[in-house]
């Protein structure tokens, strides 16, 4: 189990796809004391733009935001595959777009993005 | 587990925020004008986004490293567009959950009520993880300790092995060990001792 430390390692899993431990770098490490990486009054103040938002517990805005990592995760990854389909380095905006096509789940970001 | 003792908890904390938005009902959040008149400090480009940089972290890990130098890249326009399909998404959540809860003739929107919206939008595989990750929120925040949004704690990522690793403090000898792949897949353990 890796002490913190930042090698990056890289191990094949079983699709043939790399993955690495993730590189901390210094500054990061403040991040690994907390079990959330998005500053959660920002997650309020986008949940309070919903005018028929009443009260909301602090579990509710917890969960919120790791669903938000979670999703941010997905998203990047999802994206990535078609960004290697094309054997691109750069994930782009199109890669993005791709996915909100394709995924079933992404479809309420449809027309949202103009 | 579940009940009357979070919301307390949730209200008391939240109300010192002013939390609690009333009126405007019928208002979808695309009608800025008019919430700029009555609530002008709300629309601001960065209450209403995420900070670039989290995002940016956050997809950083979500995607493979080459072992090649400088790695996989994320354009500019990428993480910009992430970052507002991430308030989107948040939008679109808590309307869900929001919708639910007035449904049952409650004010507070509690975790259950984001579990629920998380599986009727098709985050299905996100449930696991949370409901695991808001079990040790709970148990950090027992006692009525303020939310800074930090739990104290190691949170340890080893890609190598797809586990991450929350060991909180408070829960003394005990270890989660959560494993979820990339896409949200779901395997769990605990380990305690």
């Amino acid at each position: 189990m890796a002490g913190g430390d930042s090698e990056p390692s890289a191990s094949s899993n079983s699709n043939g796809t790399v993955e690495a431990a993730t590189e901390e770098l210094p500054g990061e490490e403040e991040e690994k004391g907390s079990g959330v990486r998005f500053p959660l009054a920002r997650i309020k103040r986008i949940m309070k733009a919903d005018p028929e938002l009443g009260l909301a517990s602090q579990d509710a805005v917890f969960l919120v935001a790791k669903a938000t990592e979670l999703f941010v995760e997905s998203l990047a990854l999802e994206a990535y595959h078609y960004t290697s389909q094309a054997k691109k380095k750069t994930v782009s905006r199109r890669d993005v777009d791709h996915c909100i096509d394709a995924i079933e789940a992404m479809a309420f970001l449809d027309g949202a993005m103009d | 587990m579940e009940g009357a003792e979070s919301d307390d908890i949730g209200a008391s904390f939240l109300s010192s925020e002013q939390y609690m938005v009333e009126g405007h009902v019928g208002h979808g959040h695309q009608h800025d004008d008019e919430d700029k008149e009555d609530l002008p400090h709300l629309l601001r480009e960065q209450d209403r986004f995420l900070p670039i940089a989290n995002v940016a972290r956050i997809m950083k890990k979500g995607i493979p490293k080459t072992g090649k130098v400088g790695g996989n890249k994320i354009a500019k326009d990428a993480r910009e567009c992430v970052q507002e399909c991430v308030s989107e998404f948040i939008s679109f959540v808590t309307s869900e959950a929001s919708d639910r809860c007035h449904q049952e003739k409650r004010k507070t929107i509690n975790g259950e009520d984001i579990l629920w919206a998380m599986n009727a939008l098709g985050f299905e595989n996100y449930v696991e993880p949370l409901k695991i990750y808001l079990q040790k929120f709970r148990e950090s925040t027992k006692g009525d300790k303020p939310l800074d949004s930090t739990l104290e704690g190691a949170y340890e990522v080893d890609f190598g092995n797809n586990m991450t690793t929350f060991a909180a403090e408070h829960v003394s000898q005990s270890d989660i060990v959560c494993t979820y792949g990339p896409a949200g897949q779901v395997s769990q353990q605990f380990t305690l001792g």
